[in-house]
Formats: C-alpha cells, sequence, structure tokens
C-alpha cells in the first residue's frame, strides 16, 4: 500500500529491486546507505546482492560533465593518532 | 613545559583539508589521541572534465604545537574526487581513511584513522539526505 502523505510519486528503480516500492526517492536513499546497507546485507544477502547490483547499474550512469561542483568535506573524527 | 608541549603519547591534533589552491582545517583539539571534530567544509568550482580526473582531496592530521612552532605531520591522506564522484550518490559516507605519515620512509604502517564524508555534486546532482536518527549499531 502506498502512503498518500508521501510526497514525490516517481519511484525509484532500488525500491522495487527490495520489495518496498511505498518508499519514496530519499527513503530507499537512506536504506542503501552506511550502516544500513551492511544491516540489510547480514539480513538478506539475497536482497542485498540484488540492491549490490542495481547501485552498480546505477554508478555506470553516472558521468563527468564540465561545469560547477560542489565538495562538500565533513570531518568527523581521529582515532588511534601516532604523533611523532 | 610549554603551554602546548605534548606529552608523550599525547598531541593536540587537527586536520587540514586542501582541494587545489583551497586551504581549510578544523581548530586543534587538546592533548589527545582520539579526536572529535565534527567539523564541515565547502569548495566551489567550475571544473573541466581533465581537471576532474586530475583533482583529489589531501587529509593531512597535524599536531599543533602552538604559535611558534611549526605543526607536525602525524599522517595524511589523499583522495580522488572521481572515485567519490563515481560512488553510489556521489558520496563517501563515513569513510575511515587510513592515515600515513609522507614524510616518514621508515614509517612501519598507519598513523592513525581519520572518519570522514565527502560528496562530489556535479550539474544536476542533488545531495543525498541521511537520516540522522539511524542507530549505528542495531541489536
Amino acid at each position: 500500500m502506498s502512503d498518500p502523505n508521501s510526497s514525490p510519486t516517481k519511484v525509484n528503480p532500488l525500491a522495487k529491486a527490495i520489495g518496498e516500492t511505498q518508499l519514496n526517492n530519499n527513503k530507499v536513499t537512506e536504506l542503501l546507505s552506511g550502516q544500513e546497507k551492511a544491516d540489510a546485507k547480514l539480513k538478506d544477502p539475497v536482497a542485498a546482492a540484488v540492491i549490490q547490483k542495481k547501485e552498480e547499474d546505477i554508478i555506470k550512469t553516472y558521468k563527468l560533465k564540465e561545469g560547477d561542483y560542489r565538495i562538500q568535506v565533513k570531518v568527523l573524527e581521529a582515532s588511534d593518532l601516532v604523533p611523532k | 613545559m610549554s603551554l602546548f608541549g605534548n606529552k608523550e603519547g599525547s598531541a593536540n591534533p587537527f586536520v587540514r583539508v586542501e582541494f587545489l589552491d583551497s586551504i581549510k582545517q578544523t581548530p586543534y583539539k587538546k592533548k589527545t589521541l582520539n579526536p572529535v571534530f565534527n567539523d564541515q567544509f565547502f569548495f566551489e568550482k567550475k571544473m573541466s572534465k581533465v581537471e576532474l580526473e586530475d583533482s583529489s582531496i589531501i587529509f593531512t592530521v597535524l599536531d599543533y604545537n602552538g604559535p611558534l612552532q611549526k605543526s607536525t605531520v602525524i599522517g595524511s591522506f589523499e583522495l580522488d574526487i572521481t572515485s567519490v564522484y563515481f560512488s553510489l550518490n556521489h558520496e563517501l559516507y563515513q569513510a575511515t581513511l587510513v592515515l600515513v605519515d609522507p614524510e616518514d620512509d621508515q614509517a612501519a604502517g598507519p598513523s592513525g584513522l581519520l572518519k570522514v564524508s565527502v560528496q562530489v555534486l556535479g550539474p544536476d546532482d542533488e545531495p543525498t539526505i541521511h537520516d540522522i536518527n539511524y542507530k549505528k549499531n542495531p541489536v
């Protein structure tokens, strides 16, 4: 069932792959990022493999273009530093 | 002992981030080997394909020795812009970089770890939003 309150209606192809068609694009992106992806892999390796394949397909569509680039860097933390 | 003098096994670390001719850095953290920074920087530049392919971000962790002495390098990591751009959502999210000391040929191994997030957005690319409430270690 789709959520009538969720706004974009366009569904990310990844959502279909993981049987989450009711999710909007942002939610799918969240689901596939960082620690969540690692968790999903542990919970369901088959779904994780499908997701990984879809991710690779998406990355293949990326192309470098000339233009304005914005680079965001977050420096979070360092650990186990070995000073001289 | 000076105000900034380090006890053995301690440092006043800060991070320098270099992209092309821009340099930004975090404030230093006093006497710790496991500093938390949570600092955010933006770089904006019009770039050609060739420039993009050749450019990188250099992260360097340094030890602040006070205003009268030069800071010493603890370790650094060079990250290709293209490797970030050709990652999902054009980003490395909470990635851990293994630092090495570029000035020490005899270095036995890593000189620390640095956790960063980097996103490279070009024309027509949309930023990714992450759920900040997500539990890192769900049981």
